[in-house]
């Protein structure tokens, strides 16, 4: 089975390893020494309950109908499942094999014992209901009362709810009344104010619960006591919600790792009389280390409520009076739920944590997100893949946010999985010689390494610049391309010409001589001519190309540039086929101002008419005849014929001319006339517009047959050109001796498409290395802050570099601990950075970003990905970074140890 | 055969605001393999001063100083720091251990500065971690020990290299009379089993008073050099003379 063109199996695998990895990451950000009893999500089976769950869901998914969701649930399942297959796995391969020596015997019983005291959720339960059911008058009773007022709004919806919703079958003949959404929003309002009970009962059965599990004696006063809180806990609900909105750009896991956190913040807000923010920061801290276990409990008490959810959808539409079997379960699960809570929060309470410690359930909530948009970012690929390509400024505003969306997930998955990578490299650091281990784990430490605000900021400031360099660098390596191209298209590899004017004679043995060199794929003959092309007071000036007809297109694109439905190359042959064409080919180039002004023997219009007198003839598939209004005249028949051209299209709009319409061109040759010497003017007719890309080409290329311009330019035996193609373009300039060789003609020059277009062609590289140093700049000065970092390093560790060098570290090893501090951070800043560059331009190459084309002569912003590139944006910044990181580094190094060692 | 250590006229000399404070005045003295010795003083007298100086934790004004045979003041910078590293061990009184690694990386610490592999300093600083008791702590972080637990990390540190001259500078100056006497203790166990000569400077009277040689500095000079008869290590009755030669 195929996933976007890679194997099943592959994809498992890959997304095992990813899992393996997320698993070894659990050494987390700061590197915490690895105990045996930590590893609680390890050794517990809820990792191997986890993949199971994953497996399950994942199969389930067999059963939707729906073909999105069964995608989204089998990705997320596959995810879950191997999340926790991979974590299994992982630490399982990670748990060092510590010798099991005598010294040891007392750490493991000690471990032992710490784990005998650690709560689990199951027990949790047990204890609970052994609880809240042991005692009835001073636990059981007061709880259900606790419950009771909680359930109120609930069951209070719920019988409204029914009421509105379950109504007696209409008669057939009634139009069923509109729907009104008034009852509903009065229900709602009602069920708000009902939640002051909920909240009030919710406060006492947690004073209640918190007493029964420290074996006090509750009494009547604490279900009553939670008068106060109410308001405070209404104000925690605000916030929790809001955090939950912003958890939902994560699509979820952030929201349930914010729960779960925040859980405890309710009873130490009773407890220990917190206000809102600070129970809030209180939980978070207590449930650090724990929040796996807290979940399990929490969703095996989740589960409960939702099955009496299900048990109350089941009945009620049967009677109203069966309401009162989900409310009776309500109040079974509702105590324990209390005294669950309490027990948690009492167990966590006890055991203060000693240090910072890190938290299994963080890598796991990463490793899921990351997860889930690596599997949004699958499917909305395939989905953007399917979209059809416009062109032009037509754009399709949902497609063009799908693409977007798609761009979006691939770049946010990048990033995690480079994440994922860092605590991997910064243990690979810690493994390696002295400079690079002490490097690395200062780098780690909370207080004063990169997971401060500080050395975010500066790693921020390196990834943006060099972002932006390597995105500007690839976007004017677009344009390039893009230009290269165009000329390319439009023009011949080689030229043979003659710097003299007037061209030259004699070239048909030329021409056969060149045609024969091996590597020559084509050659064409082009006489040319500077000229005005004139239409009523309009004029422009043009440049004249008499061409071979037959062979031009082998040597440039004329052919295929002419635009679908403007003319045809071929009819520069065919001048009376032009002259009498019917109305549906002589179109232009569309723009409404064409469409007013005065076109050959058409009247000029009239304003806004709208009726059609005639209407029959020779009827319309010209778009003209809709806009106008009315129906067209017939063509004349006899036009005069005139010899034809092809124009380009700003050309085309900018004189105003369509297909068949008039011209005269006018050469500076002058003709003798009765008035004297007067310039020549000829009539042509336009046969084709073409459209190169080009704006210059556009606008001023003209192109006729080598007849009619040796007619009008005077010139039967001499052309100006032969333009050649060769058969490998980047190289042309290997093919030039050969082919001025078989010219054979000291007076021509021959020259390869660089050499004629070295002055763009110079310029742009010039620009390109010009935003190269200025853009460097930008991450000069983002190396400023890692300057500035790695300085408030040396100083807060003036005391630790005093002893390393007591132990005897040399004074260049103390400048290397420092500069591997200042390249790690660089390196992370530079790393994320390029990376994300070269995603986004990767993915805006592929999917385009849509520009006017009317204003840019492009459709698409060009965007040339090149790995090169990006590798020189790495190098240049590594370079800054690691120049920066030299004066602090060699002021860490030259410290004194008497200093550093001197009592303050 | 050379002393372990040899000082001879040593004199140092700090600017303070201008102003010349010479805290050493010329200190002669010898300490050999074995020794274990106390530096008492009063505040000022410039004992931590000379602590650092033998340690070449600093270099003297004038004088020299002579460790294993080796002039100091001839070797530069990172010749200084290599002496250091394999024949000083160094116990402070505050400050002693690097907070973001846990004991055993702190005592395998000088090992790894020298270069060596990882896995045979672990398996030794694991058995230095066992003789002074603290096994069992081996991956816990300095902010989790006490700070008799502490010292007890930074000794077995200096003791890593299997250096020839530990010097401390108060180290039980912060802890209480148990902690302290057990500390003393260990020293004493390291100066007899490893034959690790030992300075330690000290306000301790008691444990003064066990050391088989006390030096007593005062206003930057040595003012007196006593051996005790009580011990083992004694090897001369009189207070006042030099040591008979073995």
């Amino acid at each position: 089975m195929l996933f976007l063109g890679i194997p099943a199996p592959l994809w498992i695998a890959a997304l095992i390893g990813l899992g393996v990895l997320v698993a070894r990451a659990t050494s987390r950000f700061s590197a915490e020494p690895r105990r045996a009893g930590s590893s609680w999500i390890g050794e517990h089976p809820l990792s191997l309950g986890l993949a199971l769950f994953g497996l399950a869901v994942a199969l389930a998914s067999i059963g939707i109908s729906a073909t999105m969701a069964r995608i989204v649930v089998r990705i997320l399942g596959t995810a879950i499942g191997l999340t926790g297959l991979g974590v299994r796995v992982g630490v399982a391969l990670r748990r060092p094999a510590r010798p099991k020596a005598e010294g040891h015997a007392e750490q493991a019983r000690a471990q032992a014992l710490a784990h005998a005291d650690a709560w689990s959720p199951l027990r949790t339960l047990g204890v609970a209901a052994r609880l809240a059911f042991g005692d009835v008058a001073h636990g059981l009773l007061p709880l259900l009362v606790a419950t009771a007022l909680m359930s109120v709004p609930a069951a209070f919806a719920a019988v409204r709810l029914r009421a509105l919703l379950v109504q007696a079958p209409l008669p057939p003949d009634v139009v069923a009344p509109p729907f009104d959404p008034m009852p509903f929003l009065a229900l709602a309002g009602t069920a708000l104010w009902l939640r002051l009970f909920e909240l009030f009962g919710h406060a006492g059965g947690l004073a209640v619960a918190l007493k029964l599990v420290r074996k006090v004696r509750p009494g009547w006063r604490d279900v009553f006591s939670g008068a106060r809180f109410v308001l405070p806990f209404l104000g925690f609900e605000l916030v929790a919600a809001l955090a939950s909105l912003f958890g939902l750009v994560a699509l979820v896991v952030p929201i349930v790792i914010i729960r779960v956190g925040w859980w405890l913040a309710l009873p130490l807000m009773i407890d220990r009389n917190l206000g809102i923010f600070e129970a809030i920061e209180e939980s978070w801290r207590m449930t650090r280390g724990s929040r796996l276990k807290l979940f399990a409990l929490g969703g095996v008490l989740l589960l409960a409520q939702l099955a009496v959810l299900g048990v109350g959808l089941a009945l009620a539409p049967l009677s109203k009076w069966l309401l009162v079997v989900p409310e009776l379960l309500t109040l079974v699960i509702g105590p324990i739920a209390l005294v669950a809570v309490a027990h948690a929060y009492e167990a966590l309470r006890k055991t203060p944590r000693m240090s910072e410690s890190g938290d299994a359930a963080l890598t796991v909530g990463y490793a899921a997100v990351g997860f889930v948009y690596g599997g949004a970012f699958l499917m909305l690929v395939r989905i953007a893949n399917a979209l059809p390509v416009t062109r032009g400024s037509h754009v399709v505003m949902r497609h063009e946010i799908l693409r977007a969306a798609a761009l979006l997930t691939g770049v946010v998955f990048l990033l995690f999985v480079l994440g994922a990578l860092l605590p991997m490299l910064l243990d690979g650091l810690e493994r390696a010689g002295f400079s690079r281990f002490v490097g690395a784990r200062h780098v780690r430490s909370s207080k004063s390494g990169f997971l401060t605000v500080i050395s975010l900021l500066a790693i921020l400031g390196v990834s943006m610049s060099s972002c932006a360099l390597g995105s500007v660098i690839s976007i004017m390596g677009g344009f390039g391309a893009d230009l290269k191209r165009k000329i390319l298209a439009n023009n011949a590899h080689v030229v043979v010409d003659s710097p003299a004017p007037n061209g030259f004679a004699e070239w048909e043995p030329v021409l056969e001589r060149v045609r024969k060199v091996p590597g020559v794929v084509a050659a064409t003959p082009m006489i040319t001519g500077e000229v005005m092309a004139a239409v009523d007071n309009n004029t422009s000036g043009v440049l004249l190309r008499g061409i071979d007809v037959d062979t031009i297109g082998e040597v440039i694109d004329l052919p295929a540039n002419i635009e679908p439905g403007l003319g045809k190359l071929e009819w520069l042959r065919d001048p009376e086929l032009v002259a009498n064409l019917p109305w549906s080919e002589r179109r232009g180039v569309e723009t409404d101002d064409d469409l007013f002004h005065a076109v050959d023997d058409l009247p000029p219009p009239p304003k806004k008419q709208r009726a059609s007198p005639f209407g029959d003839q020779h009827e319309p598939t010209d778009p003209l005849i809709e806009k106008l209004g009315r129906a067209l005249p017939p063509p004349s028949l006899d036009r005069p014929v005139y010899p034809c051209v092809v124009i380009g299209r700003e050309l085309a709009k900018t004189l105003h001319l369509r297909i068949g319409s008039e011209v005269s061109l006018v050469s500076r040759m002058g003709e003798l006339s009765p008035a004297g010497v007067v310039p020549r003017e000829r009539k042509f007719r336009v046969a084709a517009i073409f459209f190169s890309g080009m704006y210059e080409y556009d606008a001023t290329h003209a192109y006729v047959t080598m007849d009619a311009a040796r007619d009008f330019l005077d010139q039967p035996d001499r052309i100006n050109a032969i333009q050649v193609k060769v058969s490998d373009v980047e190289n042309a300039d290997r093919f030039r001796p050969l082919i001025a060789n078989a010219v054979g003609r000291e007076e021509l020059r021959t020259r390869d498409w660089r050499e004629i277009n070295k002055n763009l062609f110079s310029a742009l590289k010039l620009e390109r290395i010009a935003t190269f140093i200025v853009l460097s700049l930008a991450i000069i000065v983002a190396s400023f802050s890692i300057l500035c970092t790695l300085l408030l390093m040396v100083t807060e560790k003036g005391a630790e570099i005093a002893i390393l060098k007591a132990l005897g570290a040399s004074d260049n090893a103390i400048l290397r601990v420092f500069m591997v501090e200042g390249m790690i951070i660089g390196g992370i800043g530079t790393i994320f950075g390029v990376a994300t560059g070269y995603a986004v331009c990767y993915g805006l190459s592929w999917f385009g970003v849509r520009i006017d084309p009317d204003v840019y002569y492009i459709d698409r912003l060009p965007i040339s990905v090149n790995g090169w590139d990006f590798a020189a944006v790495t190098l240049a910044a590594l370079v800054i970074c690691a120049i920066s990181t030299l004066y602090p580094a060699r002021a860490a190094s030259k410290l004194l140890p008497v200093e550093g060692l001197r009592y303050e | 055969m050379p002393r372990l250590v040899e000082v001879r006229a040593l004199e140092k000399t700090f600017q303070h605001m201008g102003k010349e404070l010479q805290v050493l005045r010329g200190i002669d003295l010898d300490l050999d393999d074995g020794e274990i010795v106390a530096v008492v003083g009063q505040s000022g007298a410039g004992k931590s001063t000379f602590l650092h100086i033998i340690g070449t934790l600093d270099l003297p004004t004038s004088g020299t100083v002579k460790i294993a045979g080796q002039d100091v003041t001839k070797l530069s910078s990172a010749g200084l720091a290599d002496l250091r590293n394999h024949n000083v061990g160094f116990v402070f009184q505050f400050h002693h251990l690097l907070p973001e690694f846990d004991a055993l990386e702190n005592v395998i610490m000088p090992g790894l500065i020298a270069g060596k592999s990882r896995r045979e300093l672990e398996a030794r600083g694991r058995k230095l971690l066992d003789e002074v008791g603290l096994a069992p702590r081996a991956t816990h972080r300095p902010g989790e020990l006490s700070g008799g637990e502490q010292q007890r990390v930074a000794l077995a540190r200096a003791l890593l290299l299997q250096p020839k001259l530990i010097l401390a500078d108060e180290p039980t100056g912060n802890l209480d009379s148990a902690t302290s006497a057990s500390i003393h203790d260990l020293f004493f166990d390291i100066n007899r089993r490893h034959g690790t000569t030992v300075v330690i400077v000290t306000h301790n009277v008691e444990l003064a008073r066990s050391m088989p040689r006390v030096v007593t500095l005062k206003d930057g000079r040595v003012h007196a050099d006593e051996w005790r008869a009580s011990t083992p290590k004694a090897a001369s009755v009189e207070p006042g003379l030099g040591p008979v030669e073995p």
